[in-house]
Formats: structure tokens, C-alpha cells, sequence
């Protein structure tokens, strides 16, 4: 046998057992839940709907089991929130001033949706899509609740609830 | 997803030209040495027998998967090896997002060219390139997933097992080396796509026999086989 041969074989034996005990741990830096986005706006006219953004001033939105979980808008016109993945609605409370609780000033906007599993990774599982089929609210503050989009995924470019707000 | 097919796609018809050019070189050369040689050598004269000694080694390190692997090669002509690979392997993956079992068996199929001119008479070392084409049977056991929702509560529920035929192409590289009479190490590095990547879009194996890491699109794999052969040295 030749030399070079053996040697070079060897090395490369010697590679192949440090490669053999190498494991490629799979780590999940992905994040299993799809959030709703919503915008506030203001019809410009009667007639159609052309909006202009509403920066709200001090609001709150009211989301998760027990509506335990909130999101305070300050200065801003979107929002976004979770959508329950084990029941096929989901009931968010808006509130147009934080520091006020009075009723009138309160609205309920209810999604209806279909939640639908799909596959990350094997490291991260599964997250849930969501379908808005259906939005019912009260219209206190709110005038008029548009679907946008009604796939809820991992596209954060998308809005899918447009929320007019009476002036 | 798109992007992935996208070059999953151009890996792909990287591969078929590649090999293409390939089987053109092994037959201009076989060509070649015939004429000049003018050599009578038998189709099949020497015949390779042997085991993945990596995957015992890799499968008793790892805790999410076990293979085994074996390989009969012969000797085609003077410069060519004909070479079946075959074997079977088992895998997990167990983590807070999933919980799966699922075993498969595999065949690999595919012709070697050897790179270097024997130095003497019955000189069995060489270095070689080939490729393969693979097939595999895979058995997926129920799979548990958990969704973790600190908002609205987890969701925990189960896929039902599945059975799925796969298929994929690789490009091979290694050298063989007879160690004593008869007695051979050799190793190898292997680059893998699959035909039908849809197949594990969902729920892929820890773990292929044959294939490797089935998340992956593409794959790199190497193996280091002990080999008996017996036959005409010539």
C-alpha cells in the first residue's frame, strides 16, 4: 500500500469520527403565535370610505381569556392582539380613553374566526392561522369595522381590521 | 416558502447537468481506455462487501436517532463501480413543541468512477466520484403537539401516523482503501436533494436512514464503510 495513501486516509478516518460525534442541536428562534392587526381611522366623508388615520390619544384595547390582557395606545392608530386558538371567536374591548369607564364610551368588537394548525419547524411545532369570518361590535365609539384581510399569519405587512371611529 | 422551492429547484437542475456531464466523462473515458488498453476485462470482477462503522459510533452518541448501513459495490469494467446501498434507522424528536417516533428503511443505487490509474497490478485504492439515486419507505408513529399560549391557553393535540414514499438524487466523493488482503476502509461525503421535498413539509424526521437531517431540502452526509472483498484482482 502506499504511503500517502494510508495517511491520507487516516486523517480523514480521524475527521469523520470528530464529525460523527457532532450533534446539530435545532433551536426555535420563531414565535408560535400570529397576531391580528388592527387601524383606527376617521371617514373623510359620508359617502365612501376613505379614511384617514386617528391617532388615538390614551385608549385601550382589552383582549386574551378574561380580557386580562390589554394594549395601551398612546399616540398611535394601530394595534394588535392575539386571537384565542382553542375557541372560534375572539372578544377584544375597546376602550377610547383610559381613563374613562364610562359605558358609552366603551365598545365591544367580537371576531369570529376558524383557527387552522400550521407546521414551523421540527424545533418549534405548530402555531395557528386564523380565518376573521365574521366581526360583530357595538357602536358606541365605533362607527364601521371593516375586514381588511382575513387570513391572520405571519404576514406583519398586513392589517386586517379597520376600525372607523365616529368623530 | 417560495424562496426555499426556488432554490431547491436550481440545486436541482445543478445536480441533473452535473450529473449528466458526469456519465459523459465516464463514457469518453471508458471509451478511451479500451481503445488504448485493449484490455478484455469481464463486466463484473470484484465485488466489496461491508458496514457504515460511522453510524454505529454517530448512533450510539446521539439520543434522537439510530441507522444502520451497508454497501455491496463491484468492480464494472476498468474504472467503474457499480454500487447498491442499503439499510434502515429509527428516530425521535422529543421536545416541549412535539413529540414523534418514526423509522424508515432505504436503498441507494448508483455508479462510482474511479479517479487515479492503477499503480500496480490488483491496486485497489482509489479515490472516486458518483452518484446515486435513493428511495426510501418511511413509517411516521402519531404525533403530539402542544401550542403554547400564555393568552388565550395552550392547545395540545395529535396527528395521525403516516406511511410515504421518498426519493432523492446525491453527488459522492470519497476513496477506498485496502487496509489488508481483501480488508477495505473507505469513506465518502455525499450531497443530497430530494425529488419529492413536499413529502416532509409537515412532521419530517429527526432523522432519515440514508438521507440524514429530513428537514432539510438539501443535505451533506458522509459515510466510512469496512469492506471484505473477494473476486479477480485484475
Amino acid at each position: 500500500m502506499n504511503n500517502y495513501k494510508y495517511r491520507f486516509g487516516i486523517w480523514v478516518l480521524l475527521i469523520l469520527l470528530f464529525g460523527a460525534g457532532c450533534t446539530n442541536k435545532s433551536v426555535c428562534l420563531e414565535p408560535q403565535s400570529v397576531a391580528l392587526r388592527g387601524g383606527f381611522y376617521y371617514s373623510n366623508s359620508d359617502t365612501s370610505i376613505a379614511l384617514k388615520d386617528s391617532f388615538l390619544i390614551n385608549a385601550n384595547v382589552y383582549f386574551g381569556q378574561g380580557n386580562l390582557y390589554f394594549n395601551n395606545l398612546k399616540n398611535t392608530s394601530k394595534f394588535s392582539a392575539t386571537l384565542s386558538t382553542t375557541n372560534d371567536s375572539s372578544l377584544f374591548i375597546f376602550q377610547s380613553d383610559s381613563s374613562d369607564f364610562a359605558a358609552e364610551t366603551i365598545d365591544t368588537i367580537h371576531a369570529y374566526h376558524s383557527n387552522e394548525l400550521n407546521f414551523i419547524s421540527v424545533a418549534c411545532g405548530y402555531q395557528f392561522y386564523h380565518q376573521i369570518n365574521k366581526i360583530n361590535y357595538t357602536k358606541h365609539i365605533i362607527d364601521t369595522v371593516y375586514i381588511n384581510y382575513t387570513n391572520v399569519n405571519n404576514d406583519v405587512n398586513k392589517e386586517h381590521l379597520k376600525i372607523v371611529l365616529r368623530k | 416558502m417560495f424562496y426555499v422551492n426556488n432554490i431547491s429547484s436550481n440545486f436541482l437542475k445543478r445536480l441533473i447537468a452535473s450529473s449528466i456531464l458526469i456519465f459523459y466523462a465516464l463514457h469518453t473515458d471508458a471509451q478511451t481506455d479500451s481503445t488504448k488498453l485493449k484490455v478484455k476485462s469481464t463486466d463484473f470482477s470484484y465485488f466489496r462487501v461491508g458496514v457504515d462503522a460511522s453510524k454505529f459510533i454517530a448512533s450510539n452518541v446521539s439520543k434522537n436517532y439510530e441507522a444502520v448501513e451497508f454497501a455491496i459495490d463491484a468492480n464494472y469494467k476498468s474504472n467503474l463501480i457499480l454500487s447498491t446501498e442499503f439499510g434502515f434507522g429509527n428516530s425521535i424528536v422529543k421536545n416541549e413543541y412535539l413529540n414523534y417516533k418514526s423509522n424508515n428503511v432505504f436503498m441507494r443505487l448508483g455508479i462510482d468512477k474511479t479517479l487515479f490509474n492503477k499503480e500496480f497490478v490488483g491496486d485497489m485504492d482509489n479515490a472516486f466520484i458518483g452518484i446515486r439515486y435513493g428511495f426510501g419507505l418511511v413509517n411516521r408513529g402519531d404525533a403530539e403537539y402542544t401550542v403554547y399560549n400564555s393568552i388565550y391557553g395552550n392547545s395540545i393535540g395529535q396527528i395521525k401516523d403516516a406511511q410515504f414514499l421518498t426519493h432523492w438524487l446525491e453527488l459522492t466523493g470519497g476513496f477506498k482503501m485496502e487496509l489488508k488482503k481483501n480488508i477495505f476502509i473507505g469513506w465518502n461525503i455525499r450531497m443530497k436533494t430530494f425529488i419529492n421535498p413536499k413529502k416532509f413539509e409537515q412532521l419530517p424526521p429527526n432523522y432519515l436512514a440514508g438521507y440524514g437531517k429530513a428537514d432539510k431540502n438539501t443535505a451533506f452526509g458522509y459515510n466510512f464503510y469496512l469492506m471484505y472483498g473477494f473476486g479477480n484482482r485484475k
